[in-house]
């Protein structure tokens, strides 16, 4: 399911990215940590604004 | 003319104390109207399922098959003094419950526009909700895809939460973040009933469905011909605003090809059309579409969004716990435990 895959890679996008991320305690206890800004990304990108199927992002027009 | 021109020239418009819609007002009377059968259904199932209903709007509407309009009463609210309004927690609460009701629903399109917060000038309570719920039962993932809550690609305060919770402290905005999660929790405990309930007794596979295929805006501006399908350049060469929608018991996408009403399926290729055919959910995946994890994400999302404060600690005794420090949200709910790095 597109929800599932894209959920995938921000959590694999935040554990590559985590050890470099500046922290000051790397124990995070067992929590799964997710790259909201990823997931943000991803998830616009696939109803991008450029291709049919995106809700609208810019409202440069009158609600109806 | 109170919206786009679709469909032969038909908008919404108003008249006296009522709006007139060119299209189904099923779903909003489902969720708003004083006679909403969905309101005693979840009364039935469960008290406290029919928290988001408690700060809806009760109103009256003529449903009418299109192309006949249907009238819907006019909602009329004044805006609220955050710094003199007091908050209840079952407020609060319910706020976040209708956040959920959206996003179970996967009720689309809710930018600042298309909901409303304040008090009824009707019968005084207070109300948040959605009014122009045409799309629906969309995939989304996060808030922010419904236009619900910002994201990058949605700022300026266009969302349709910006109303309400700018106007909350961050303990308050917790409270409706916690809301938001049991209110997930307890649709999740009673989505077999509420979908077989409304396929077999509100029948709503025949109901229609708006379908967004691109956003309004690029056909505002910039017309390029050979970017659009050749149905969208028929509507646009008419002066309308393509206008496209489905059963929800089926994912082929209809255009109207007359005034009267008559349809056809429409002759956008299947590649242009995947990502939309991607992102609406067909009458069968409807009962497995609600993960729980959705939910825990896009709760995430919220408070990284919302909540400006670090250390924040709120707890909920066995239930949920937050810690925002400088440099991560750490969230536990019901054992589900998630966070993010800022």
């Amino acid at each position: 399911m597109l929800g599932s895959e894209i959920l995938m890679t921000a959590i694999i996008a935040t554990s590559s990215a985590q050890s470099t991320a500046p922290s000051e305690d790397n124990s995070n206890d067992g929590y799964i940590m997710v790259d909201v800004e990823k997931l943000e990304d991803s998830s616009y990108k696939a109803h991008d604004s450029s291709k049919p199927g995106f809700v609208a992002a810019e409202l440069s027009r009158d609600a109806e | 003319m109170l919206g786009d021109s679709h469909n032969f020239g038909r908008a919404v418009r108003s008249e006296n104390s009522l709006v007139l819609k060119s299209r189904t007002v099923f779903w909003e009377w489902l969720l708003l109207g004083g006679d909403s059968p969905l309101s005693l259904y979840f009364s039935s199932l469960n008290e406290d399922l029919h928290l988001p209903f408690t700060v809806f709007p009760r109103l009256s509407f003529e449903l009418n098959e299109y192309p006949n309009e249907s009238k819907c009463e006019r909602l009329k609210v004044n805006e609220i003094a955050f710094d003199e309004y007091v908050f209840t927690d079952v407020q609060l609460g319910a706020f976040g419950s209708v956040l959920a009701l959206c996003h179970f629903f996967g009720i689309s399109d809710l930018h600042y526009e298309n909901t409303v917060f304040g008090i009824d000038e009707k019968d005084g309570r207070l109300i948040f909700c959605p009014i122009d719920v045409e799309v629906v039962f969309e995939n989304n993932i996060l808030l922010s895809q419904a236009l619900l809550l910002e994201s990058d690609s949605l700022t300026n305060g266009k969302s349709g939460t910006q109303s309400l919770l700018a106007g909350l402290n961050n303990n308050q905005l917790t409270k409706v973040i916690v809301s938001y999660l049991e209110y997930s929790y307890l649709l999740g405990r009673y989505r077999k009933q509420i979908i077989n309930y409304l396929q077999n007794e509100l029948f709503i596979g025949k109901q229609r469905v708006r379908v967004l295929i691109r956003p309004t805006a690029d056909y505002a501006t910039d017309r390029d011909d050979r970017k659009f399908s050749r149905c969208e350049n028929e509507q646009l060469d008419r002066g309308d605003i393509p206008y496209y929608f489905r059963f929800l018991e089926s994912k082929t996408i209809y255009h109207y090809t007359s005034k009267e009403g008559i349809y056809k399926p429409c002759l956008i290729s299947d590649r242009d059309l995947e990502p939309t055919l991607n992102h609406i959910m067909d009458y069968d995946s409807l009962e497995h579409k609600f993960d729980d994890s959705v939910f825990l994400v896009s709760a995430l999302q919220m408070i990284k969004r919302v909540i400006d404060e670090a250390p924040f600690t709120f707890e909920l005794v066995s239930i949920f716990r937050l810690d925002i420090t400088k440099d991560k949200i750490l969230m536990n709910y019901r054992g589900n435990k998630i966070g993010c790095y800022l």
